[in-house]
């Protein structure tokens, strides 16, 4: 009755690689505004899933945690879509292949990616309106709810 | 405050059979009145008559078998039915009109009134799970009807009417024979003659259960039903108990169940059929199952009194079989991802149902008083020596994740139903571009494909068939430790055939209406009439004739082109609509009529024919 240790899956990324590419993306969301800004945040909830989907480990305490981040990544993702405008031959639906073999940190380097988000999908949804801001407010909403679940702040019921 | 102590059908049984049984109280020195007596069984008859008269088969419910031969219950039916009206005549022919003053009423009578509205509250809290359309027909209101609709709950009915004709005769053949009472011999003879008849009903339930025996679990099962209101939602606070806890996750479970059953048709139209919704349903079910599996593994691993080596074994094979159950809900979690809805954030009853239920099973499987889904790793798993302090607190862990896992069975098979239903409607949508070239379609999300949503149906039906399998495990357990749980099994074997009976004919027949709305060999006549729903065989025969002679004038006019002409359009294909047409007409071409359709590249040299 012992759950299997998690297996690495392809396309492994090493620690100091997703210390980078968090770094990187992190400067991208700073520097970009408006339409590019659906875009990155596609990117960020593609990457957030891939991760969160990698790292489902039934042995891993945060298990819950991480299924719950992954269904509110997909939620931020396809919400990010529906904004007017965005390019739809940037739509990656089919979630990339599994992220595994980072080090036991990662949550929290995604949760605080996942709050930055957050606070620049808030800022564009309070500058728009319409559809746009309807879909700016509850992608920024998916991104409080994963960045909550993976740096262990409970939630209210 | 948990409310998990809720009135049982078989208490008001109970209570009916018990108020027979009362002491009597002091006697009248006059002798007690015989009549008010006769007119109190018949209270009693009447209402056991309310219980007979629903209609034991309602097409709404369950399929009425096809004709067979009467079986002894059928006959027990007809022949007790017969009897509450026959006794019931005893009871009011030739009775004087005016009832007697009621006074000092006789302490028979009183115990009869009692017995009377005990049952009537019973019959009421069984009608609850029923409604009545404005033509009067009856319907299924809570999942228990299927349970009550079914024969084997009508032979535990009609066991119990049986058993309290069987009291009811002792006691009024008593008052009708003996003296003490004052009452013409008529009267006596009237009460004698009704008591005779409820012996006869009694007699005639005997022979059918000796005929074909009525399994106890059937009984134990109809006398567990609750009434159908389920007390209010309530998120666990930090001071319960691990009894508290399980009667809460145990409450969750059935409100799970509540929401699941009810859901269906509504998800081709509801915004509650959300993206969120499925997804945090999916995902809280990974997370219930998850949390059962933490429990039964902490139960295998407890010290439990008296313990057999066959329970521990029963404890580490229903852990395994959770852990394929959370396995299945995992994979149908990561079925969705390549999917979105048209609508997107509201939440649904039963994901909301299941998400109270992950964090019930959560707060009772972490020792820790404020778990949620969020909690880091700091959370430890509850001891095995809190789980299994009591047999008691064993019995009532054992039926709450007995409870939890049979509700994800409903989950499963809800969800199934309304990916169903919303795929049917067009409203599982994947991106434009993912889709096959040949649908036009001009906005970035379109209706999944058939073999996609096949795919995603299929990770359902996994869920549920390991939903099933990791229930039967823990039901062998909870047989094992006495839970009271094991009655959910019997209603599973009662109502299964029906669920499994409409998951297999539904899928088929929405596969076969989604591939003829997106028929890919249709042409674009065609195409539209089917996009227009239209079934009607002549209007699509005619429709596909239509595509055809355009084909042929295509491929016509194709062939009278001269050699060498130089047509000004460059590619003729380049709209996705004549894209789609062209392609269709090409596998039919000659080979000067494909020359002359397709995309020609003023980049690329033609190969001179000389060399």
């Amino acid at each position: 009755m012992t759950d299997k240790p998690n297996k690495a899956a392809p396309g492994d990324t090493s620690p100091s690689e997703l210390t980078a590419r968090l770094a990187q993306i992190r400067a991208q969301l700073a520097a970009t505004a408006g339409p590019e800004l659906a875009v990155t945040a596609h990117e960020i909830f593609c990457l957030v899933l891939a991760l969160c989907r990698g790292h489902e480990n039934p042995a891993d305490p945060r298990f819950a945690a991480i299924v719950m981040a992954a269904a509110h990544a997909a939620n931020g993702r396809d919400a990010i879509a529906f904004v007017p405008g965005f390019p739809p031959g940037r739509l990656t639906i089919q979630p990339e292949e599994a992220e595994a073999g980072t080090d036991a940190s990662w949550p929290e380097g995604i949760g605080n990616l996942c709050r930055q988000l957050a606070l620049s999908l808030t800022h564009a949804g309070n500058t728009s309106g319409g559809r746009e801001q309807l879909a700016y407010l509850e992608a920024a909403q998916c991104a409080r709810s994963v960045s909550d679940l993976l740096s262990g702040h409970a939630l209210s019921g | 405050m948990i409310s998990g102590q809720r009135a049982r059908f078989g208490q008001l049984l109970d209570a009916g059979a018990a108020a027979l049984e009362q002491p009597a109280g002091p006697r009248d020195p006059g002798g007690e009145d015989l009549q008010q007596a006769c007119i109190a069984l018949r209270k009693v008859i009447a209402v056991m008559t309310r219980y007979l008269r629903d209609e034991p088969w309602n097409p709404a419910l369950s399929s009425k078998p096809a004709s067979r031969p009467a079986s002894p219950w059928d006959l027990a039916r007809t022949d007790a039915r017969r009897a509450l009206f026959q006794a019931s005549a005893w009871l009011t022919v030739g009775a004087p009109r005016e009832p007697p003053h009621r006074r000092d009423p006789s302490w028979l009578a009183s115990r009869l009134d009692s017995a009377a509205l005990a049952l009537a509250a019973g019959h009421d809290l069984l009608q609850t799970h029923f409604t009545r359309s404005a033509a009067g027909s009856r319907h299924a209101r809570t999942e228990w009807a299927q349970v009550l609709a079914s024969p084997a709950a009508e032979h535990a009915m009609l066991a119990e009417i049986g058993q309290l004709s069987s009291r009811l005769a002792v006691h009024g053949a008593r008052a009708a024979t003996r003296p003490g009472w004052r009452a013409s011999p008529d009267s006596r003879q009237r009460l004698n003659a009704a008591c005779q008849t409820l012996w006869g009903l009694s007699a005639s339930v005997r022979a059918a259960d000796d005929s074909e025996p009525l399994p106890g679990q059937v009984t134990e099962l109809l006398r567990s039903i609750p009434p159908s209101l389920l007390p209010p939602r309530a998120a666990p606070e930090r001071t319960e108990s691990v009894t508290d806890l399980c009667a809460g996750a145990t409450l969750a479970a059935e409100r799970s169940r509540r929401a699941a059953w009810r859901s269906g048709p509504e998800a081709s139209w509801s915004p509650a059929m959300s993206t969120a919704s499925l997804r945090l349903l999916a995902g809280s079910s990974v997370v219930i199952s998850h949390n059962n599996h933490v429990l039964l593994t902490a139960l295998g691993n407890a010290q439990l009194p008296n313990t057999q080596g066959e329970l521990h074994a029963q404890l580490v094979a229903a852990a395994d079989a959770t852990a394929k159950m959370r396995a299945a809900w995992l994979n149908a979690a990561h079925a969705l991802d390549p999917f979105t809805a048209d609508t997107r954030s509201q939440i649904g009853p039963m994901a909301a149902s299941a998400s109270d239920l992950a964090l019930w099973t959560g707060r009772l499987a972490y020792d820790d008083p404020d778990w949620h889904p969020a909690q880091g790793p700091a959370a430890d798993h509850r001891s095995s020596e809190q789980l299994a302090a009591t047999p008691e607190t064993v019995r009532r862990t054992i039926n709450a994740v007995h409870h939890a896992s049979y509700a994800l069975e409903f989950l499963a098979t809800a969800q199934h139903r309304q990916m169903q239903a919303a795929s049917a409607s067009g409203r599982i949508l994947v991106p434009t571009h993912t889709v096959p070239d040949t649908w036009d379609i001009p906005c970035p999300f379109a209706a999944a494909p058939a073999e996609r949503i096949d795919h995603l149906l299929d990770a359902y039906t996994d869920a549920r068939h390991a939903s099933v399998e990791a229930t039967a495990k823990v039901a062998s357990v909870a047989e094992a430790t006495g839970a009271h749980s094991t009655v959910l099994q019997t209603a599973a074997a009662l109502t299964d055939d029906v669920a499994k009976m409409k998951i297999s004919t539904d899928r088929s027949s929405d596969r076969k209406r989604l591939a003829a709305i997106h028929h890919v060999d249709a042409g674009p006549v065609e195409r539209i009439l089917r996009d227009l729903e239209i079934s009607d065989r002549d209007l699509l025969s005619r429709a596909a004739d239509v595509d055809r002679i355009g084909h042929q004038l295509i491929l016509d006019a194709a062939e009278r082109q001269t050699p060498g002409y130089q047509r000004a359009v460059r590619n003729i294909s380049s709209n996705v609509g004549t894209a789609a047409t062209i392609n269709r007409v090409l596998p039919a071409a000659t080979a000067s009529q494909a020359a002359a359709l397709q995309t020609r590249d003023e980049h690329l040299i033609e190969p001179d024919p000389e060399h």
